[in-house]
C-alpha cells in the first residue's frame, strides 16, 4: 500500500513528543523553520515516565543550561513544580543543584500548551513507522503508521524508550514504550538496515501507589524550601501550591521478600538482556548487590494535586505484582497500601551514539538527527539538552548556516554531547559533575552568561530574557568594580562582627574580598559590614561574585587546561581520513578512530582506549601532510651510516 | 602548537621502512644493521637471498648478505615478526662484518630496495609509539646504552624493568582513590550510604602522599650522580700541585706539570670510574688575584668548573705559610674538600693529618676515598634504592607534590570539595606526563632526539 503524501512540507520533523521532542520542536520552530511534530500520543507530550521531578546533581546544571539557551524545560517547572528542594547546600557552588518534584500532569499540559501556542509549528498524532529516504539513503521525510508521508528537508528523531520496546512485568511481557502504549517496532530494523548499530537497553519504573491507603502518619516529612526560588533564571515564582515529599525505608522483611521471589525478577531470569542504568538500580539490583543492607531509603512523592497516585521512588522493580505487593506491605506506614500501577521495566533499542557527529547528527542518513533516551541516555534533562542540541543543528542545516558548536568547556550540554558521540558507553548515561572536567567554570550560577549570548544569537532567546540577562550582567560588573575597591578597618563593631561568624579575627585592615573568601563564612553574616553599592545589588549577583573570588586561583589553573586542550582542537580530521594509511598504528587504535571518526586531535586524545602514542602517529602524519600541501618541506640530508649522534 | 621539531620535516610518516647500524665504532669483529616497517621483510629477504616465507622469525641463518650489484658479505639474518620486536613492526637484523664499507654496502642496499635512513632514537621512538616502552623506559634504554659505570647499569636496568613506572603507578593510585572519595560526597552525598567525609584524616593521608613524592624527587640528585657520572675539580692557588695531584689520580700524565707557578691554563678533564661511579676528574688553572689577560681567562674557567662540580678538591700548598685566596667558591654549591699538599716537602713533625703527597700511593687513595665518601652523602641513597633519573622526573614529581599538598591545604580550610579534587586531578597529570601517558610533543622530542641514530 503506497502512502498518502500529506500536501505540507516542512523544514524540521520532529519524531516524538517527549523531552528531547518537546525542546527539539520548540527550538526548531522559535529560530524560524516550519516544523512538524509527529508524536504517538498527543496526550502524552511533555510526559514523564518515571520520578515526577526534574533536576538533581548535574541534571541541574543541564536544566539552568537549557533555560540559559531559551529552552523551555525551566520555565514548565516552575508552572507545575510542587516541592523544591536545594540538594548539597552544603557543599561548594559548582555542585548547588534545584531539585522540583511536579505535579505530572500539570507539566505535561503546560509544556503542550506551549507548543500548541508555538507558531510554526504543527502536531499531529500518529506512530512514525519507517523514515522516508530517497535513492541516495537522504531523508525526505516520515511515514506514519497510518499511511501518510509527511515530507521534511530534516528529522529529529527522539524515539526514547519506544524502538521495538517490551515491557516486563514480572513474567508478563508486552510491546510498549510505555505502561499502555504501543511501541514503534519497524523503524529500528531501517536503521539497522541503513548499517547503524543499535543495542538493547532497559530501564524500570517504581509501582504507584494510592494516596488513600497509606498511613502518612508513620512516614518521615521531608519538607521543601519555604520560599523557593524559580527554576528559570527569569521566570515566574512558582505558581502552584507546595507540598511535603516523604520518606520511608525497606526493611530486612522487604529484602527478604525479594529474594525469595528473585527468581522471577526477568532482570535476574534473563528474560530481560539489555544493560540498565547503573546509577539507578532496581530494588533487585540493590537487595542483591548489596545484601550487608539492612534498609534502602524510599521517598513517597505524591503525582500531583488532581491525583491520589503517589510515586513511590527507590523502588523500581520488574517483579511479579504479587511480589510488588508484598514487598510494599513490609514497610512502616505501608501495611495498607494498595498498588494502582505496577512497576515494571521497559527494555528498548538505542543507538550507539558514537556513529553521531557533534551535532548529533547521523552522517550515516543525510539530514537525520537522533536526540534524547534513544541516544542510551536516562533522564528528562539529559533528553532535553539534547533535543535543543539536535533542533539547533537541524535548523542550521536548513537555513545554511554554520553549525553551532558545543565546547567541553563552555557547557554541561557540551560535556554531554561529547561524551556520547567520543566515548559512546555500554548502559545509560546519566549526568554527574565529575563527568566535566572544567566543573568549576560550568555552574548553575553563570549559565547564562556562558549561554545565553549563544542563545541569543542564535535566535532562541527573546527580549524579555535577554534584558534580563544585561541587567543581570552589568550588575555583576559594577559588583566586581566594588568589591575590588571595598575595605574593611577593624573597628570594635567590625570586629564583633566578624568575629561572631567564628571564622576568626581582623589583624588589621583588610580587603573585603580576602574577607569574604573564607571557606566557612557565609557573606550574609556580614551583610553589614557591606558597603551599600554592594549591597543594592540582587542576591543573586552577590552570590556569584563570592563564588567568583573563592575560586579565583583554581579558575585560572582551570584556563590553563581549557587553553591546552583548545589548542589540540585546532587540528582539524577530516571526516574521511583513512587511518590505515599511517603507520605505527595498531589494529585497534584504527578500530578505535574508525569508530569514532573524531573532528578533531582534542576529542581523538579523549577516546577511550587510545594511547598518547597512537595520538601522537595521528599528529604527526595530519603535520606532516600540512606541510606537504603548504610546499614547505625540505629534503633533509638523511644522517649518514655509521654516524653517532649524541 | 609545535607539533614536532625540523628533524620530521621530510617523509616522516611511520608506515616507512627504516635502516641503520645498531652497532657503533666500525671498524669492529661484527655490525648490526638493523631493518624496522611494513617493508623489513622483503627488504631483509632480497639482502639475505632468502624467500621471505624462510624468514622464520627469531632464527639466526647464516649466509650471504647482498646489494643489487652483487654480493657484499657473508654473515647472520634474523627476522622478527610484528608484533614480537622491538619496535613492534617486523624487524629484520643483519649480523655482518663490522668494516665500514660492508655496513654502508647493505644500508645502501636497504635504501635501493626502500628502506630510508632512521633518525635519531626513531627505533625506540616506535617501539614507545607501539605501547612497548613507556617514557620512562625510554630514557633507561638510553641510559643503558651510554651506560658507563656498574651504578650507571644499574639504575638504567632497574628502570628499564619498570621499577620507576610501577613507583609512579603507586603514587597515582592513591590520587584516584581520593578523588573517588570526594567525588562521592559530590555527586551522591544525597544517597544514604554516602557519609561526610573526614577531612582531617583524608588531609592526612594527602599530606603522607606529598611527602612521598617529594622525597621521590628529591632522589632525582642521586640518579643523575649514578647515571650521569659525578665531577671533581681541583681547585686552588697557582702552584698548589693540582696538576700533580690529577695525574695520579686519573693514573696518567695528561696534566702539564711545572714547578712554575700558572703552568696549568685551560680546563683539563680526564674520566675514570671510583667505585660503582663515572667520574670526571677536572684540572684548573691556579686561581689568584692579579693577572694577565691569558691567566685571567684560565682562571675564570677555572670559577666556573669548579661551580659546576659536584665536588671540589680545595688544594693548599703545604709548604707555603699563608693561603693567598679567599673562598671563590659559593656557599651552597659543591661539596669541598681540602688538602694541603707537598707533604713529602715537609718534614714529619710539621705534617698535620691532612696533608697529603701526591707521590705517595696511600695518600692519593686516601684523596679517593674521601671523594667516594663525599659523593656517598650527595646521593644520600642506598645504592639499590629506586632513584629518579632525569630532572624532568623531578620536575614532574615536585609539580604533583605542590598539588597534592595544595589538596591537603583545600580540605583543611574547609574549602568545597570540587576545589581539592581539581589539585589532585592536577597532581595526576603532572605525574602522567612524567610516564607519558600524556605526552606533550616538546617533551617527547627532547627524549627522542637524545638517542643516537640507530637506536
Amino acid at each position: 500500500m503506497s502512502p498518502w503524501h500529506h500536501p505540507g512540507a516542512w523544514d524540521v520533523l520532529v519524531v516524538g513528543g517527549g523531552h528531547a521532542g518537546c525542546e527539539a520542536a520548540l527550538a526548531a520552530s522559535r529560530c524560524g523553520s516550519r516544523t512538524l511534530l509527529v508524536t504517538q500520543s498527543v496526550d502524552r507530550i511533555g510526559w514523564m515516565s518515571c520520578n515526577p521531578a526534574i533536576g538533581g546533581v548535574g541534571k541541574s546544571h543541564l536544566v539552568a543550561e537549557i533555560d540559559a539557551l531559551g529552552g523551555e524545560m525551566a520555565r514548565v517547572t516552575d508552572r507545575a513544580g510542587v516541592h523544591y528542594k536545594w540538594l548539597n547546600r552544603s557543599r561548594g557552588p559548582a555542585v548547588h543543584a534545584l531539585r522540583v518534584q511536579c505535579d505530572k500532569l500539570a507539566y505535561a499540559t503546560a509544556m503542550r500548551m506551549v507548543l500548541e501556542n508555538q507558531p510554526s509549528l504543527d502536531i499531529k498524532q500518529g506512530t512514525v513507522a519507517q523514515l522516508w529516504l530517497d535513492d541516495t539513503g537522504a531523508v525526505r521525510g516520515v511515514i506514519s503508521g497510518h499511511g501518510v508521508a509527511y515530507s521534511a528537508r530534516t528529522v529529529v528523531l527522539t524515539a526514547g524508550t519506544f524502538l521495538a520496546a517490551v515491557c516486563h512485568t514480572g513474567e508478563a511481557q508486552e510491546a510498549g514504550g510505555r505502561a499502555g502504549e504501543g511501541a514503534a517496532n519497524d523503524l529500528g530494523q531501517q536503521l539497522r538496515d541503513a548499517g547503524v548499530r543499535t543495542r538493547r537497553h532497559k530501564t524500570g519504573t517504581c509501582p504507584r501507589l494510592d494516596h488513600r491507603t497509606i498511613d502518612w502518619a508513620q512516614l518521615t516529612v521531608d519538607p521543601g524550601e519555604k520560599d523557593p526560588t524559580p527554576l528559570a533564571r527569569h521566570g515566574a515564582r512558582p505558581a502552584l501550591a507546595q507540598m511535603d515529599c516523604h520518606a520511608a525505608s525497606t526493611t530486612p522483611e522487604t529484602h527478604a521478600v525479594i529474594r525469595a521471589a528473585i527468581h522471577r525478577s526477568p532482570l535476574f531470569s534473563g528474560q530481560i538482556g539489555g544493560a540498565g542504568p547503573r546509577y539507578c538500580p532496581s530494588i533487585e539490583d540493590k537487595v542483591m548487590r548489596y545484601p550487608q543492607r539492612e534498609s534502602h531509603v524510599l521517598y513517597l512523592e505524591r503525582e500531583g494535586w488532581q491525583t491520589q497516585e503517589v510515586y513511590l521512588s527507590g523502588l523500581s522493580t520488574s517483579l511479579p505484582p504479587d511480589v510488588q505487593l508484598a514487598a510494599v506491605r513490609t514497610v512502616a506506614g505501608l501495611e495498607q497500601a494498595e498498588i494502582v500501577r505496577f512497576g515494571y521495566a521497559v527494555e528498548y533499542d538505542t543507538i550507539d551514539p558514537t556513529q553521531l557527529d557533534s551535532s548529533l547528527a547521523l552522517p550515516a542518513v543525510p539530514g537525520l538527527y537522533l536526540a534524547g533516551q534513544v541516544n542510551g541516555t536516562s533522564g528528562y534533562e539529559e533528553a532535553a539538552a539534547q533535543g535543543i542540541v539536535a533542533g539547533l543543528a537541524a535548523v542550521a542545516l536548513v537555513q545554511g548556516r554554520s553549525q553551532p558548536v558545543w565546547p567541553r568547556s563552555e557547557s554541561y550540554i557540551g560535556v554531554l554531547v561529547d561524551d556520547l558521540v567520543t566515548r559512546g558507553g555500554d548502559e545509560p548515561y546519566r549526568m554527574f559533575t565529575s563527568r566535566a572536567e572544567h566543573r568549576l567554570r560550568l555552574r548553575t550560577g553563570n549559565a547564562d552568561l556562558r549561554l545565553t549570548p549563544t542563545g541569543r544569537a542564535l535566535g532562541l532567546v527573546g527580549d524579555r530574557q535577554m534584558a534580563i540577562f544585561e541587567a543581570h550582567r552589568s550588575h555583576l560588573d559594577v559588583g566586581r568594580r566594588a568589591m575590588a575597591e571595598a575595605r574593611l578597618t577593624p573597628t570594635e563593631a567590625t570586629l564583633g562582627h566578624v568575629e561572631a561568624t567564628g571564622t576568626g579575627t581582623l589583624r588589621g585592615p583588610v580587603r573585603l574580598a580576602d574577607l569574604l573568601k573564607r571557606p566557612d563564612l557565609s557573606w550574609r553574616d556580614v551583610r553589614m559590614l557591606l558597603p551599600d553599592n554592594i549591597l543594592a545589588l540582587p542576591e543573586r549577583v552577590i552570590d556569584e561574585l563570592v563564588t567568583e573570588l573563592r575560586y579565583a586561583g583554581y579558575v585560572d589553573r582551570e584556563k590553563l587546561r581549557v587553553a591546552r586542550a583548545q589548542r589540540a582542537e585546532t587540528v582539524t580530521l577530516a571526516a574521511d581520513m583513512d587511518y590505515r594509511a599511517i603507520g605505527g598504528l595498531s589494529a585497534e587504535a584504527i578500530e578505535l578512530l574508525e569508530r569514532v571518526r573524531p573532528k578533531d586531535l582534542g576529542q581523538a586524545g579523549r577516546i577511550p582506549g587510545l594511547t598518547a602514542g597512537a595520538l601522537e602517529a595521528v599528529a604527526i602524519h595530519i603535520e606532516v601532510r600540512r606541510r606537504r600541501a603548504a610546499g614547505s618541506l625540505t629534503p633533509k640530508n638523511p644522517a649518514s651510516h655509521g654516524d653517532q649522534q649524541a | 602548537m609545535r607539533l614536532f621539531s625540523e628533524a620530521h620535516s621530510d617523509s616522516g610518516l611511520q608506515n616507512d621502512t627504516i635502516v641503520a647500524p645498531a652497532t657503533a665504532d666500525q671498524p669492529a669483529g661484527v655490525a648490526i644493521v638493523r631493518l624496522s616497517g611494513p617493508g623489513a621483510l622483503a627488504i631483509g629477504a632480497r639482502i639475505a637471498a632468502r624467500p621471505i616465507a624462510r624468514l622464520t622469525h627469531a632464527l639466526l641463518q647464516f649466509g650471504g648478505l647482498h646489494g643489487p650489484s652483487g654480493r657484499l658479505d657473508q654473515g647472520y639474518a634474523v627476522a622478527f615478526h610484528a608484533p614480537r620486536s622491538f619496535t613492534g613492526e617486523d624487524v629484520v637484523e643483519l649480523h655482518c662484518h663490522g668494516s665500514p664499507a660492508v655496513v654502508r654496502g647493505i644500508c645502501d642496499a636497504a635504501e635501493a630496495w626502500g628502506a630510508r635512513p632512521a633518525r635519531a632514537g626513531e627505533f625506540t621512538r616506535r617501539a614507545w609509539l607501539a605501547g612497548k616502552l613507556d617514557l620512562l623506559q625510554a630514557e633507561a634504554l638510553l641510559d643503558l646504552v651510554s651506560a658507563r659505570s656498574e651504578a650507571g647499569r644499574k639504575q638504567a636496568l632497574a628502570h628499564l624493568d619498570g621499577r620507576a613506572s610501577d613507583a609512579l603507578a603507586a603514587l597515582r593510585r592513591p590520587l584516584i582513590d581520593a578523588i573517588a572519595d570526594l567525588e562521592a560526597r559530590l555527586d551522591f552525598a544525597n544517597e544514604d550510604d554516602v557519609d561526610d567525609l573526614d577531612r582531617d584524616h583524608a588531609c592526612d593521608g594527602l599530606r603522607r602522599l606529598a611527602d612521598q613524592m617529594t622525597t621521590l624527587a628529591a632522589t632525582a640528585r642521586a640518579g643523575q650522580l649514578r647515571v650521569g657520572g659525578a665531577r671533581i675539580a681541583l681547585y686552588g692557588a697557582p702552584n698548589a700541585g693540582k696538576s700533580t695531584l690529577f695525574n695520579a689520580l686519573v693514573g696518567a700524565d695528561r696534566a702539564l706539570v711545572h714547578h712554575q707557578p700558572g703552568t696549568t691554563r685551560d680546563v683539563v678533564e680526564a674520566e675514570g670510574l671510583l667505585g660503582d661511579l663515572r667520574v670526571t676528574w677536572v684540572d684548573t688553572a691556579g686561581v689568584r688575584t692579579a693577572a694577565g689577560d691569558v691567566e685571567a681567562a684560565g682562571i675564570a674557567r677555572a670559577h666556573a668548573a669548579a661551580a659546576a662540580s659536584d665536588v671540589v678538591l680545595w688544594l693548599v700548598d703545604g709548604a707555603v705559610a699563608h693561603d693567598p685566596i679567599d673562598a671563590l667558591i659559593p656557599p651552597d654549591g659543591p661539596m669541598v674538600l681540602r688538602f694541603s699538599t707537598k707533604a713529602d716537602l715537609l718534614g714529619d713533625a710539621r705534617r698535620p693529618s691532612t696533608t697529603i703527597s701526591a707521590f705517595r700511593d696511600a695518600d692519593v687513595q686516601a684523596v679517593r676515598q674521601a671523594v667516594a665518601a663525599a659523593l656517598a652523602t650527595l646521593d644520600g641513597c642506598r645504592a639499590d634504592a629506586l632513584v629518579l633519573t632525569r630532572g624532568r622526573q623531578a620536575a614532574g614529581l615536585r609539580l604533583a607534590a605542590v598539588a597534592t599538598a595544595r589538596g591537603c591545604e583545600a580540605l583543611r580550610s574547609g574549602a568545597p570539595l570540587e576545589l581539592p579534587v581539581a589539585d589532585l586531578r592536577d597532581a595526576i597529570d603532572a605525574i602522567d606526563e612524567v610516564t607519558g601517558r600524556i605526552a606533550p610533543d616538546d617533551v617527547l622530542e627532547a627524549i627522542f632526539s637524545r638517542f643516537c641514530v640507530g637506536k
